[in-house]
């Protein structure tokens, strides 16, 4: 006899998306591996320096929260079909908003120490995010696609306004804790700021039917999702072509126009574009028989990454950045003395790789023996 | 108008009774004459036969068997006047008839037989379109966007409540027409035909139907219509919500950036 919770969750694994927990567990991988590399490694040596400029570092925070706006979109749909009321899932909503951003709170202080309580990370920005994905659901399709344009032309303005390299020294954020700076953390200028960031969940929600069309298992056509990809990726192209003749005070970052921090528009497009791409063709792929035995062996290998995502990012980080500040502490006065130089980048790499074995092993065994996890903790509150 | 040949006996002697009916019209023609939707197969007796050798009342016993061999669920209608006598079914028809009314009293019947026809077909309209009230009628009160995926079908349906009420009109002046003065024999056939068909009483009950119809239906595409204009409206008072966001976040930005106590790099 299959007991009520285990006839869940065997409905809810029916119901994953091969392609969403294959390009999620490619986003938490790259973002492990990049994290442990720069974070560890980034300046001991020259051979570092090298490789860390190497890493595919701004690849998958976009794919991330845009994978965010795709899955809500999903979420939203499926629970509309079971007849939840449009109030009761505008509850959900913000409750798992808000969680998301106490945790994000709770993170800064915890893995970056007080002092970066208000860096504006990326589970701040998600759960702000989420919320703001509330309204969107109301909005028109005409209406949410002004506002993502409205958003990416006007970040360039706003940094300028709000005069953004003033913030950053040494590639951090540094911000005084006054409302004005934190305000303008949150809006502009902090490591995952409102403007142009969410441009990715806001994309992702309205390229959900265009990718996944009616039916969200059934195949739906590559033509429109194709040519939109296409479309971001030559305006991305433009937008780095543009770049050198912009005025100076515009052309914030790197050289080539093509930077995370501040996200630039041809950078923003780009990720877009390649963010798209790889959904429509993994759903191509891999959505058209979830029941066969590659795909089958695919989402048992992949569906625990992108089922326990959240904390799988709050863990990597726990278990590289806690004993770097407590090295730090044992070999100077500073937790941040081995900050980027506590290894060589292989080592990190190395450590990179054995993290994601270790998360494959550890959320195996949570999902065996249904152990809590921040994602467990998140519904039971929320939903 | 298709015309073929009935079956005949050996010597070309129209064959008696033979229990389906069909081979006792043997030297008579079978015509097939679309009315509306269907196909009325119409045979027609001249009634004073000049060689003597028709039986009157063989047949129109016959040919009653003929007609009504065709749908044994619906009895053929007689209506015999002045030497003439005209049997119809919705499939079959015949006319016997003397020879100098033949014409007159079978475009009488034909224009009857158009005339029930189109009723008929109106009736099935109304009865699958009452079908799908119950479904409907909800969308009369509400429209919004849990419905939106039955706007279609209901457009559809109101379309199609709107042309079984423009035949209806169409059609009532053929039903409802007065007598006509002075009385001809073709005139007063086609009348009675109408009379026993209850076809004035049947044009009524299918307008009833209609009237329910067009409530919900109208209600329906009021509905769908406000729903429409009020989605356009809401595009518009978002695309303002959203400019006028824009705009109080680069106010926001400036002022704060105004005050901001920036460190220095």
């Amino acid at each position: 006899m299959t007991s009520a919770p285990t006839a869940a969750r065997a409905r809810d694994e029916a119901a994953r998306l091969p392609s969403i927990d294959v390009l999620r567990t490619v986003a938490i991988c790259l973002m492990i591996v990049v994290h442990f590399v720069e974070n560890l490694a980034a300046t001991h040596d020259a051979w570092s320096l090298a490789m860390n400029r190497w890493m595919p570092a701004g690849a998958a925070a976009p794919l991330f929260t845009f994978l965010a706006g795709v899955n809500y979109r999903l979420w939203c749909t499926q629970r509309i079909a079971r007849g939840t009321p449009a109030a009761a899932l505008s509850k959900a909503t913000i409750r798992r908003g808000l969680f998301l951003i106490g945790t994000g709170f709770a993170f800064n202080v915890l893995v970056w120490l007080p002092e970066d309580t208000f860096n504006w990370d990326v589970l701040t920005f998600v759960g702000i995010a989420l919320i703001s994905l509330d309204v969107v659901r109301r909005m028109p399709v005409s209406a949410v696609a002004l506002a993502l344009v409205l958003v990416l032309l006007t970040s360039p303005v706003l940094r300028v306004v709000a005069d953004y390299p003033s913030y950053w020294s040494r590639s951090w954020f540094d911000y005084d804790v006054a409302l004005s700076d934190v305000v303008l953390g949150c809006l502009v200028v902090g490591y995952f700021p409102l403007a142009p960031w969410l441009v990715f969940p806001w994309a992702g929600y309205l390229a959900t039917p265009l990718i996944f069309g009616g039916d969200a298992s059934a195949c739906g056509g590559m033509r429109r999702p194709l040519l939109a990809t296409a479309a971001l990726g030559a305006l991305s192209a433009v937008a780095c072509l543009v770049w050198p003749h912009l005025p100076a005070g515009l052309r914030i970052g790197a050289t080539d126009g093509w930077t995370m921090f501040p996200a630039s528009t041809a950078y923003i497009l780009g990720s877009l574009a390649i963010a798209m791409l790889s959904l429509t063709v993994l759903h191509r792929l891999l959505d058209r028989g979830p029941s066969s035995a590659s795909t089958a062996s695919l989402v048992h290998w992949t569906g625990p990454f992108s089922r326990h995502s959240f904390s799988i990012y709050v863990l990597h980080h726990l278990v590289h950045i806690w004993p770097l500040w407590i090295a730090g502490l044992v070999v100077g006065d500073d937790p941040t003395a081995l900050w980027q130089v506590a290894m060589p980048a292989p080592v990190a790499l190395a450590l990179a790789l054995a993290c994601i074995v270790g998360c494959i092993a550890l959320f195996a065994w949570v999902d065996r023996d249904r152990l809590p996890s921040l994602e467990g903790a998140m519904r039971w509150l929320c939903d | 108008m298709i015309r073929r040949d009935a079956p005949r006996d050996g010597n070309g002697r129209p064959v008696r009774h033979d229990g389906s009916g069909q081979e006792v019209l043997g030297q008579v023609r079978v015509e097939e004459v679309q009315v509306d939707d269907a196909v009325l197969e119409l045979v027609v007796l001249p009634a004073d036969d000049a060689d003597g050798t028709r039986d009157g009342a063989g047949d129109e016993a016959a040919a009653l068997a003929w007609v009504a061999a065709r749908r044994a669920d619906t009895p053929p209608v007689q209506v015999p006047l002045y030497g003439t006598t005209v049997i119809w079914s919705p499939c079959r028809a015949a006319i016997l008839a003397p020879h100098a009314a033949l014409v007159a009293v079978r475009e009488a019947l034909l224009d009857f037989a158009r005339c029930d026809a189109a009723l008929r077909r109106l009736e099935g309209e109304a009865g699958l379109l009452l079908g799908r009230l119950d479904e409907d009628a909800p969308c009369a009160v509400e429209f919004d966007e849990r419905h939106i995926e039955r706007q279609a079908s209901l457009e559809e349906r109101f379309r199609r409540s709107v042309r079984l009420r423009a035949d209806l009109a169409d059609l009532a002046p053929a039903v409802l027409r007065p007598p006509v003065h002075p009385p001809t024999l073709a005139a007063q056939l086609g009348e009675r035909l109408r009379e026993r068909t209850r076809l004035a009483d049947r044009l009524e009950f299918v307008q009833a139907k209609a009237d329910v119809l067009d409530r919900v239906y109208d209600l329906c595409a009021q509905r769908v219509g406000d729903f429409a204009i009020a989605r356009r409206h809401l595009r518009l008072e978002w695309v303002i919500i959203v400019l006028l966001a824009a705009e109080l976040v680069v106010l926001l930005v400036e002022v704060l950036a105004g005050l901001g106590t920036t460190p220095t790099p």
